[in-house]
């Protein structure tokens, strides 16, 4: 692979903020995210994800991976302990670290990335916790996983009237201002 | 990458909890396993040979967020949408009950057919 397209997601109903910079100009800040499809094991289903660069490795909801619970190889944590707590989207989750076998499509037509061990924390069934993860909520994070040795590129402008592209390579962009490294 | 594994042992460092302890969140799991149980029951009904092809399934992707992404996803805000041949064919606030409404509304389609967009 020398380059893969990603889904840019960009929904101008979701503004967040709309400023004007001094010169006058406005400046709006929307809710850009970044997003693939990946397929996990011997499952054939696509399953959509966030590409997450605030996030350390991947995520799995208890609802995505409950469709392939034998695909999993678990870690056991050195200290023992049954479960970490970690937080998404302002939610508390329970988790067990495991990897699984991910296959990561990107927008256009062409062949998905050769399969990877990713690392990921998979959220487990938690009796106190009113706010489970949702599906939408499968996040491709920053280490141990496919970004892991790679450049996500984001550009050339976020500005809302232009269109904004995002693409995973393995090769050095030629303009660093537009580099965000998984790497760095 | 940590090599130190167990391999396919999820009982590692213990079982799951399983959620007694609230009623209500003890429902939502219990909902969703025996909608997820249907849902593989019809999966099982398709071979692999019958899989829905890749390439559809990847134009559907690309024009839902050229739809979320024009704006015209605007009616559907804080739901899921399910998208077939560049269509919406239905919403729901969940995405697994999404799944199995479309498995049961069109039992023509292999169920992963469906592409599952989050709108907002």
């Amino acid at each position: 692979m020398s380059r893969i397209p990603l889904i840019v997601e960009r929904d101008p109903n979701t503004v967040v903020v709309i400023a004007r910079a001094p010169d006058g100009s406005p400046v709006a800040v929307s809710n850009l995210r970044i997003r693939c499809t990946l397929v996990v094991g011997r499952d054939l289903k696509r399953h959509l994800a966030i590409i997450d660069t605030g996030a350390p490795t991947a995520v799995f909801p208890y609802v995505v991976w409950q469709r392939f619970p034998s695909d999993i190889r678990w870690f056991p944590f050195a200290d023992n302990s049954a479960m970490k707590l970690a937080t998404l989207a302002g939610r508390s989750f329970r988790y067990r670290l495991g990897s699984v076998t991910v296959r990561l499509f990107g927008r256009d037509d062409l062949p998905p990335l050769p399969p990877i061990e990713v690392v990921a924390q998979f959220e487990q069934l938690d009796p106190m916790n009113p706010h489970p993860l949702e599906a939408k909520h499968l996040i491709v994070g920053l280490q141990l996983g496919p970004l892991e040795g790679r450049f996500l590129v984001v550009g050339p402008r976020h500005t809302l009237a232009e269109r904004c592209e995002a693409w995973l390579t393995d090769e050095r962009p030629v303009d660093p201002l537009v580099l965000t490294s998984a790497t760095l | 990458m940590n090599t130190d594994v167990t391999t396919h042992d999820p009982t590692a460092n213990g079982p799951p909890v399983t959620p007694t302890a609230n009623p209500e969140l003890a429902r939502w799991y219990s909902e969703r396993d025996t909608w997820f149980a249907e849902l593989q029951a019809i999966r099982a009904a398709w071979s692999d040979r019958q899989y829905p092809d890749q390439a559809e399934i990847t134009a559907d992707w690309k024009w839902v967020y050229s739809q979320i992404n024009a704006g015209a996803m605007r009616a559907h805000l804080g739901k899921y949408v399910a998208v077939y041949q560049q269509a919406v064919a239905g919403t729901d606030t969940d995405a697994l009950r999404l799944e199995l409404a479309m498995a049961r509304q069109f039992p023509h389609l292999h169920p992963d057919r469906f592409v599952i967009a989050p709108v907002g």
